[in-house]
């Protein structure tokens, strides 16, 4: 393909209004969150509210950035084949907002529910590490730094599109302006634009393995303030990245029907975006077996008593939600993902994707909610169902705000990273086939 | 910008006559260089056979061992040999998996520091034990007296999974190698080597249905040893991790060893490398944006690695548990502090240096940097061993440890000894796969075969 069918190819793929409906989902999801955050406290209970709050924040935080950082992936390894995924992954960006502003919410009134903020005493450098302001500035900080660097990155990734003179003379929109803006050498800023790019691609990553790894820490293994597990950042971020990649399987299969971008999208990328997809899957449950394993097999009781609260109690309810998280996001993914007629059917595919998103929600619920809302003795799970609920719901709502930004986004640029290099030498056939 | 000539670039270089010519000449006659090589590993053989000997008549209280730190250099050396074991199926199965056309220049000589490496590895727990005639006691067999090991040791997953991993990665190599033994067959005259070349080979003839099989063989193997690469080394960290000793009990220790497993790994190929192309006049085959691309990935391990030393500090702050607190004050100004630092500046900081363009793209720089990856990963082994042991809980069973001659022999011995492996392997049969390098060769250069 020449370069100027390629980009008169993308262009034209590229919508330049909302699809329809966009509006009404969003609202119909924003509501339902709202609702499902409002119940806790109409039915007199809070401690919900802030728990269903708390579950869908540490979810959208990360999977806001993960996109961006499936984009420097691609930028650092080099690699050819996913590069056509790039601009869709790169929206994530839209979940941002929502996600800011339910971790700015619960900051502002969720903060005397976390347990460690009344305990009597804590060990070691919790007392320093667990004290409020100096918490709340690091969870804004690493957040920050993470999301500012994320956005750098993205500037410099659509600006490189928009020094094509066919994109900046197509595209109008407020952020298409603003992209193409003082250019007067296309060449030359393209090239400094990929500069950048190659600069800021592992410090994204740098940044968010450290970042999201103290996030893992303080926004979820710090509720049970006796328990640690060195492991459990890696856990936490590895959770986004496995995640952000079933969402981006899922968006992809809608958008090439969307805005007909087969041409693009092979059956073949998809098989690849599957298999990466699998590898992630083993490499979560990697982490989540030497946890576990580790843990039980010492034996310790300050360690093992999370464990069995929340995998192995016969009068808890949260093993139930356990064991069906470890089935949603390994046991049915796995299984799945070794055919591949499944990699290779978009119906398919989408439901495994849907049920990893699905099994990381659920591990995630299962991590938080004990320890904001412990159940008496014998509580059954069906007790449980309300906060499942609300929590799904404000995950549902962030989702949806992203849904309109996320659509939005794609009117203001190219559908397809289309001034990067490599997509476009991968698209003329000058790439390495298999690559 | 890479200003290196792309994977395609190079290989669109050669015609099939040329790579079986240039490969196939690494089989000549060896030169002065290569034998004296050849005699020191020998000698350091012969040393290690001297001390293991010696170790063996007069029982392992001619170690440094104590009643404090009961693992020292010889559990040191068993975790770095099969650290070293890690790069070769790596590059050889994960990239291939992956997709990396880079690796076809690399791989084979990877792949056999792997089977040389835990080879090596598996001495160590035989010397390890003293009385090495009672090492079947590991292996689980069926016997009258119903004596079993203790399935629940992770010393016997141990046993389980480096034998696995050992005899899949071998079963890899050898079927990576039957096009090559079928290439070098072909040049041979009538006679012993041919016959048993021919043997080897397995009556390979390249047929389009030979080719099909071998190529979903390969696949399977591929599929087969990554998740080993993952397993053996998390397993050989459980050693460590499932115990209560402060600095060994911790989460991360499986992923952390993986890790560090590929990062000695791809130090070791690298250091193996560019010396073998220099010698052997391959460097128009493996060129320097082969060792670009490993130092990539030895970047992106040594980060991981960085990652793991500063996540167990902060743990065991964070924790409270004095007894890990008193371990982790312990590593860095204690006895081994040296040990420490070593670890930390060579694993961790060094490798940074690759972050600059100009280094990852000099083969001298790279040299010495893995050089300073193996002796930091060498260190990072017996930190973690050492220390803990010599530091756990009462002050009253607190101890030191420093290596007998002994143990230095037995060291070296095995350096000496993985060399000598290497050495005879790559007089033997191709250190680069031809099969590989031919089905990697872009279109044009196939037709312009001779």
């Amino acid at each position: 393909m020449k370069s100027s069918e390629l980009e008169q190819a993308v262009l034209d793929s590229t919508p330049l209004v909302l699809p329809p409906g966009t509006r009404i989902l969003s609202l119909v999801l924003m509501g339902l969150g709202a609702a499902g955050f409002s119940a806790g406290f109409v039915a007199g209970r809070p401690a919900e509210s802030w728990t269903a709050l708390l579950v869908g924040t540490v979810l959208l935080i990360g999977l806001a950035v993960v996109g961006i950082v499936f984009s420097a992936i691609f930028q650092v390894t080099r690699a050819r084949w996913g590069r056509a995924y790039r601009r869709l992954a790169e929206g994530s960006l839209a979940l941002m907002p929502p996600a800011l502003l339910f971790l700015l919410l619960f900051l502002a009134g969720g903060g005397p529910y976390l347990p460690w903020a009344h305990a009597e005493h804590l060990s070691g450098g919790k007392h320093i590490w667990l004290s409020r302001p100096f918490w709340d500035a690091r969870v804004l900080l690493c957040l920050g730094l993470t999301y500012a660097l994320a956005l750098v990155f993205l500037y410099y990734s659509l600006r490189r599109d928009f020094c094509l003179p066919a994109v900046s003379g197509r595209l109008q929109g407020p952020l298409s302006r603003w992209l193409a803006r003082d250019i007067p050498e296309p060449a030359g800023e393209s090239e400094r634009c990929s500069r950048r790019l190659a600069a800021l691609a592992p410090l994204l990553c740098i940044a968010y393995a450290v970042c999201f790894t103290l996030l893992g820490f303080d926004l979820i293994m710090a509720l049970e303030p006796q328990w640690i597990s060195a492991l459990f950042g890696a856990w936490y971020f590895m959770g986004h990245l496995f995640s952000g990649l079933a969402l981006l399987i899922l968006v992809a299969s809608a958008k090439q029907d969307q805005y007909r971008l087969g041409a693009f999208f092979s059956a073949a990328r998809q098989k690849d975006l599957a298999t990466l997809l699998f590898a992630f899957g083993l490499v979560n449950i990697d982490f989540f077996w030497s946890q576990y394993l580790t843990i039980w097999y010492g034996n310790l009781p300050e360690e093992t008593e999370y464990i069995i609260t929340r995998t192995l109690s016969a009068e808890q309810p949260w093993p139930h939600i356990a064991w069906l998280a470890l089935t949603f996001f390994f046991i049915i993914p796995f299984a799945a993902l070794l055919f591949r007629k499944i990699k290779q059917n978009r119906a398919l595919l989408g439901a495994v994707c849907l049920l990893v998103i699905g099994g990381i929600f659920l591990a995630r619920f299962v991590e938080i909610a004990p320890a904001l809302l412990p159940q008496p003795p014998g509580a059954g799970t069906a007790a449980l169902i309300p906060v499942l609920l609300s929590s799904g719901s404000v995950l549902l709502a962030g989702l949806g705000a992203g849904l309109w930004l996320y659509n939005w986004f794609l009117t203001q640029v190219p559908v397809l990273p289309v001034g990067d290099e490599i997509f476009r030498s991968e698209l003329a056939g000058g790439g390495e086939a298999h690559s | 910008m890479s200003t290196h000539p792309s994977n395609d670039e190079n290989l669109g270089r050669f015609t099939y006559a040329e790579v079986d010519r240039d490969i196939l000449a690494t089989l000549g006659t060896p030169g002065k260089g290569y034998l004296a090589l050849l005699l020191l590993c020998l000698g350091l053989v012969a040393l290690g056979a001297f001390s293991w000997t010696y170790l063996v008549l007069k029982g392992i209280g001619v170690t440094g061992l104590n009643n404090a730190v009961g693992w020292g250099s010889l559990i040191t050396n068993f975790v770095f040999w099969v650290g070293i074991g890690h790069a070769g199926t790596l590059i050889s199965a994960i990239l291939y998996l992956l997709r990396a056309s880079w690796r076809t220049a690399i791989f084979r000589a990877a792949e056999a520091a792997t089977i040389f490496a835990v080879a090596t590895a598996g001495l160590f727990p035989l010397i390890h034990i003293g009385r090495l005639w009672v090492a079947f006691y590991l292996m689980p067999y069926p016997n009258g007296r119903q004596l079993w090991p203790n399935f629940r040791s992770p010393l016997v997953w141990d046993v389980l999974a480096v034998s696995t991993y050992l005899t899949v990665s071998a079963i890899f190599f050898f079927v990576g190698l039957i096009p090559d033994i079928a290439a070098v067959r072909d040049r041979q005259k009538p006679g012993p080597v041919k016959w048993i070349l021919s043997i080897a080979s397995l009556g390979w003839m390249g047929t389009m249905l030979q080719w099909k099989h071998y190529m979903a063989a390969y696949v399977l193997f591929a599929g087969l040893a990554t998740p080993l690469v993952i397993s053996v080394h998390s397993v050989v960290s459980w050693d460590f991790a499932m115990s209560v000793i402060p600095g060994w009990h911790t989460t991360i220790f499986a992923p952390y060893f993986v890790a560090g497993a590929i990062l000695s790994g791809l130090a070791m190929v690298i250091t193996i490398l560019v010396p073998l192309r220099k010698v052997f006049r391959i460097e128009h085959i493996i060129r320097p944006f082969h060792f670009e691309s490993m130092a990539k990935l030895l970047l992106f391990t040594s980060l991981i690695v960085g990652y793991a030393y500063a996540t167990e500090f902060f743990i065991a702050w964070y924790s409270g548990n004095p007894f890990e607190t008193s371990v982790f004050v312990y590593r860095p100004t204690g006895d081994h502090a040296v040990a420490f630092w070593t670890m930390v500046v060579c694993n961790a900081v060094i490798p940074l240096l690759i972050f600059r363009s100009r280094i990852r793209k000099s083969l001298g720089a790279l040299f010495v940097i893995s050089l300073f990856v193996n002796l930091g990963m060498w260190f990072e082994r017996f930190n973690i061993i050492v220390t803990s042991l010599g530091h756990a809980y009462m002050p009253s069973r607190w101890g030191s440890y420093t290596m007998s001659l002994t143990e230095w022999g037995i060291m070296l011995g095995s350096f000496g000894w993985f060399f000598l492996l290497f050495l005879s392997f790559i007089r033997l049969l191709p250190a680069v796969s031809i099969a590989e390098m031919k089905e990697a060769m872009p279109a044009p250069a196939k037709g312009a075969t001779s």
